[in-house]
């Protein structure tokens, strides 16, 4: 018998700034629900995230390492440049690295 | 939620132009063939600060102007560019375009694009050009230039933000691109991460960085780039010994999930050897020592808090409503038995001790060394004498001289105009020096002073003088009534005359006659006085003289008929009842008293302000010698009622103004007194003396 891996991808965007988080919670919570046990990766497509600040940063890596105890691996995909080199100048891109690159 | 980091503006406003008058102050003075090293680092340092904050508080027109300053100013003091007076002037103009900028923020006030393209061409300019210092052998230069690791230092930087970091809205990205571009940063971030996403704080900052800084930059530089972001106790450095071998923090050390509060550097953390603490401007208890950018070390003298004018006023007023009733007090206590009631009068002395105490605290709040206004002139002489193609010094004398905030703001428009006339018309050409066997650079000299209950503000020239046939000359071609026989006091007055100038052509600088009735207006509305003393071929003495507080005096009341007046304590010389023989009859009405050789006027208060009742027999009253700016006269009044404390009332905003007086005062029974002023009255007496 083969157990599939499911891989949830989920869209997230807008405001991940101090001022926009608050909006922004609440779907990561119920995504986390979501989750069936066959779950294996959760992916987080940031394509539509328009600003990001340090809080909106700390949000995406508390839920991923959330995620990751509860045996889920978390990724986030189609990361816009922006956002990216944000993480590089605040010295958090290798923590969203080694979240991904757990198993 | 967010914090309104508006409510910070101010005192980045206030710093920053602190800043920009510290540099242009050191520009001014600096020898650009031998420059001191701590000038150049201290000017390095202002525009450094100006551009964190800059940053910091969302101001990026500013932060760019100022980078590019910055980045030469280094440049100049590592020695890798030869300081001349040309870049000093670029300078200058940079240090302008700042303060432009920063006006534009903080006023509205109008923002030249074009100049600031100029001036950031202009320092761009000396970058390529890139003047090189001149030859200096190794021993003779310091080692921070040293190319190699030796000039290098390692730091361990840790800073831990508070739990309300998120809601400063600070953004560390230029910080850390800051302290990318001093030398080699390795930067890792640490999340310290709950175990469940239920209950997730979005405010809380959960985030701390570690750094390990390899630079040949001293830690005041680094520590500065925290300055508005970290407080003592959020952030440590620590000199690293092994910086060169020290790997950079790798993934897995940042995974380790400390709790913030746990890497918190304690009071004890920052004690210990070899950690130093930081700084940040804000803080959620502004009073705390440390906070809004100031050093812990600083001296407790040194040490200040900003507090709106505003409050300061309202204190101030309130303190002039306590002095009046204790005065009210004072005068209903003397109705009891001092013997029978000795506690009550006992309790109503330490009242006004304290009162008296309290009062001088308060005022001394409001007061502000001239130097505040002084120092915009070696700019402006500066300029000026560049401009007019003639040489110039500036002497400034008594800059911690104290004067009223209110008389300090007032008091700027009317001196730059006297300085702007001193060097436009007073001080002459080299070659017109030379030849009048002066010196070819012409010397003004600043000074305040305090006489008596005065500030005394003097601005000489050793220029050419007033010309008096000139302005003689111009006042018939005006058609005011003046005669040549007329004193030289005089004629200078007549300088004073709305739209009189003598100045052959008008510049931007002076000549269009609006200049010195301003000023004398100015002056006047502040209780002051303008005299000119001047000499041909020898220069001018323009002396503006202003009362020392716009608030509370110490003064005597003294009783004309059934008026009472207040005369300010420190115009008073003596009091004396005369005798028949000391009086002198001079014509129909004037009368001299002889006081010890000197023949002095007596002047009958009751006459001058028509008060029925007064006595008319200077035998049977008092006569009051008071000091009018140099000149003795005699008071002529009824009875000397007691010392006081007054509040000054303005007449004019309650009433009018009137003439020989300096406002008015409500007396201990609700009375209202007139305040004598010597010098008006003296003016008033002789207008009204034949």
């Amino acid at each position: 018998m083969t157990q599939h891996s499911i891989t949830l991808t989920e869209k997230i965007g807008g405001d991940w700034s101090i001022a926009g988080i608050a909006l922004q919670a609440k779907p990561l919570t119920e995504l986390s629900n979501r989750c069936h046990e066959a779950t294996r990766t959760v992916a987080l497509d940031c394509g539509d995230i328009k600003s990001i600040d340090l809080s909106g940063f700390q949000l995406l890596y508390v839920w991923m390492h959330c995620l990751h105890l509860k045996g889920l691996q978390p990724k986030l995909v189609n990361v816009p440049d922006f956002m990216r080199e944000s993480q590089r100048r605040l010295g958090i891109a290798p923590l969203f690295d080694s979240q991904e690159n757990r198993s | 939620m967010s914090v309104d980091l508006s409510q910070f503006y101010q005192v980045f406003y206030e710093e920053s132009a602190e800043h920009l008058a510290e540099m242009e102050s050191i520009f001014l003075s600096i020898d650009t063939d031998n420059p001191d090293e701590e000038q150049l680092n201290a000017v390095f340092r202002a525009a450094h600060s100006i551009k964190g904050g800059a940053g910091t508080f969302g101001f990026p027109d500013m932060a760019q102007v100022t980078h590019t300053l910055e980045t030469l100013l280094d440049r100049v003091r590592h020695r890798e560019l030869a300081l001349n007076r040309d870049m000093v002037e670029i300078f200058l103009e940079a240090g302008d375009t700042i303060a432009m900028q920063l006006a534009g923020h903080r006023d509205g006030a109008h923002v030249d694009q074009a100049r600031i393209e100029t001036v950031c061409g202009k320092l761009r300019a000396i970058s390529e050009a890139g003047t090189p210092a001149a030859v200096v052998s190794p021993a003779a230069q310091p080692d921070v230039v040293s190319p190699d690791l030796d000039g290098e230092t390692g730091y361990h930087i840790v800073f831990t933000p508070p739990p309300d970091f998120f809601n400063r809205m600070v953004p560390m990205e230029p910080i850390f691109a800051e302290l990318e571009g001093m030398g080699d940063l390795n930067l890792a971030a640490r999340v310290a991460a709950p175990d469940s996403f239920d209950g997730y704080d979005l405010d809380r900052c959960l985030t701390s960085w570690e750094m390990r800084l390899t630079t040949r930059r001293s830690l005041d530089e680094i520590r500065d780039l925290f300055m508005f972001v970290a407080d003592d106790d959020e952030i440590s450095f620590e000199i690293d010994a092994s910086a060169h071998m020290a790997p950079s923090p790798s993934p897995a050390a940042a995974e380790n999930t400390v709790p913030a509060e746990a890497q918190r550097s304690g009071p004890g953390a920052a004690a210990t050897s070899g950690i130093l603490p930081g700084r940040r401007l804000y803080d959620r208890e502004e009073a705390a020592p440390g906070a809004f950018g100031r050093r812990n070390n600083e001296s407790s003298e040194a040490s200040s808090i900003r507090v709106g004018v505003s409050k300061v006023d309202q204190l101030i007023n309130q303190m002039g409503e306590l002095v009046i009733t204790q005065a009210m007090l004072a005068q209903t206590a003397q109705q009891f038995d001092p013997v029978i009631h000795e506690d009550l009068h006992r309790g109503m002395e330490l009242l006004q001790r304290n009162t008296r105490d309290l009062q001088e605290s308060v005022m001394s709040i409001r007061m502000m060394p001239i130097s505040f206004i002084f120092s915009r002139f070696p700019r402006l002489v500066h300029d000026l004498a560049a401009k007019l193609g003639k040489q110039a010094e500036l002497k400034l004398a008594g800059e911690t001289t104290e004067l009223d905030k209110g008389l300090i703001e007032k008091l700027a428009d009317p001196l730059t105009h006297l300085v702007r006339n001193s060097l436009d018309h007073g001080i002459e050409l080299p070659e017109k020096r030379k030849a009048a066997g002066k010196s070819p650079s012409g010397m003004i000299t600043l000074s305040a002073s305090q006489t008596g209950g005065r500030i005394v503000i003097e601005v000489i020239d050793d220029g050419a003088g007033l010309n008096r046939a000139r302005i003689l000359e111009k006042a018939v071609e005006k058609g005011m009534l003046v005669t040549d026989d007329i004193s030289d006091e005089e004629v200078w007055q007549l300088i004073f005359a709305p739209g009189f100038s003598t100045a052959e052509t008008v510049t931007d600088i002076s000549g269009r006659g609006v200049g010195m009735d301003v000023v004398m207006k100015n002056v006047q509305a502040m209780g002051g006085r303008v005299s000119i003393f001047s000499e041909s071929g020898k220069g001018s003495r323009v002396v503006v003289s202003l009362p020392l507080t716009l608030a509370i005096l110490d003064g005597l009341s003294v009783r004309v008929g059934s008026e009472i007046f207040i005369i300010p304590l420190n115009s008073i010389i003596e009091s004396l009842q005369p005798a028949s023989e000391d009086l002198n009859k001079i014509g129909r009405d004037n009368t001299t008293v002889h006081v010890r050789g000197e023949y002095i006027p007596l002047m009958r208060l009751g006459e001058i302000f028509s008060i029925a009742g007064a006595v008319q027999r200077p035998e049977e009253a008092v006569i009051m010698l008071v000091d009018a700016e140099g000149e003795q006269v005699a008071l002529l009044v009824d009875e000397l009622m007691g010392q006081h404390q007054v509040v000054i009332k303005s007449l004019e905003s309650n009433y009018r103004k009137v003439d020989g007086t300096a406002g008015a005062t409500i007396l201990g029974d609700g009375r209202v007194a007139l305040i004598l002023d010597a010098v008006d009255m003296v003016r008033l007496w002789r207008m009204n003396t034949p």
